[in-house]
């Protein structure tokens, strides 16, 4: 992340069953904690709200890896 | 199809076989540009060069674009001779190259026709394979693969349900785990598995599986499986006893 700060977060969202019951899965593609071929789970939510947590908690770490990186 | 035809792999990385001869499929030797050109064409059919150079290289001027375009081209002809045609402003792979994204594609628009027989529903290699081009991190790339993951999924579940309905149990629990595989929180492939073992006659392996999905949903999202899949369950396992020597048994 130092030398390309730029990274990729995948939100896969699904409904499930005739309740519609929502899932979501975040994966982080191309960061460098990313082993997994399919990129590295960063969370997996039953709700909408648990996602956009999921996203800022990923948006802050990112941000201070790249100025770690950068200094 | 001919078997002599040149075959290009993406799904679990890039591979290609150019000759019958070949003993096996290869490509990680290839530079990265000759394989990242092709694998474009395997994905994209017929583009014009300039939205190729445009993906390709994104971040560099139109003009360096398609400098870098000009020299991959010559690097692909070089080590590749013969795979790759233009025909005016439109570059693609030569005829009869055999894709295994292709025919993945192929046999989900075939599982999705209800009235495919079941001979040409049955699973390729490519519907058991994994991801598309696993470490790569274009966009093109990137979108290309979600999308036949959502592909492969829908037709994994749907031709389990099929082979099932025709008393393969086997094949159709193969083709239900490959799902599960591909998303483990998916409930439908879970439902899928456990109405396979139903079909069969395995009360005690439905239980089995629908109890792991169970723990799974409480571990990861602490929550419990849809009225849909609890319905699945057999009135008999709701019996402690029952359940017990089922389970046990």
């Amino acid at each position: 992340m130092a030398d390309d700060p730029s990274a990729v977060l995948l939100i896969r969202v699904w409904l499930e069953g005739e309740d519609r019951a929502f899932r979501a899965r975040l994966s982080g593609i191309g960061g460098p904690d990313d082993a997994a071929p399919g990129g590295s789970t960063v969370a997996v939510t039953a709700t909408p709200g648990d996602v956009v947590v999921a996203v800022e908690r990923w948006l802050a770490e990112f941000l201070e890896g790249a100025r770690q990186g950068g200094q | 199809m001919m078997d002599d035809a040149p075959q290009v792999t993406l799904l679990d990385g890039f591979a290609i076989r150019t000759a019958a001869g070949d003993p096996q499929a290869s490509g990680a030797e290839l530079p990265h540009v000759v394989q990242r050109l092709v694998a474009h064409l395997c994905l994209s059919g017929r583009p014009p060069r300039s939205a190729l150079a445009g993906q390709l290289w994104p971040e560099a001027s139109e003009a360096h674009a398609h400098g870098s375009l000009r020299s991959a081209l010559w690097r692909v002809h070089k080590a590749l001779p013969g795979l790759v045609q233009a025909s005016g402003d439109h570059l693609s792979l030569v005829d009869g190259v055999r894709v295994d994204v292709h025919e993945l594609g192929d046999w989900a628009q075939r599982v999705r026709d209800p009235r495919s027989p079941l001979e040409d529903v049955e699973i390729p290699a490519s519907g058991l394979r994994g991801e598309l081009l696993p470490g790569w991190y274009d966009d093109w790339v990137l979108l290309e693969r979600e999308r036949l993951r959502q592909v492969r999924l829908h037709a994994l579940e749907r031709v389990a349900t099929r082979l099932a309905a025709a008393g393969r149990y086997g094949d159709a629990l193969e083709a239900a785990y490959a799902a599960v595989r591909a998303e483990p929180l998916r409930e439908s492939a879970h439902r899928t598995v456990v109405c396979v073992h139903l079909a069969e006659g395995n009360v005690a392996e439905a239980l089995r599986a629908y109890d792991q999905f169970c723990v799974l949903l409480s571990d990861e999202l602490g929550v419990a499986p849809s009225d849909h899949m609890r319905r699945l369950v057999p009135q008999l396992a709701r019996v402690p006893e029952m359940r017990q020597r089922l389970l046990v048994g």
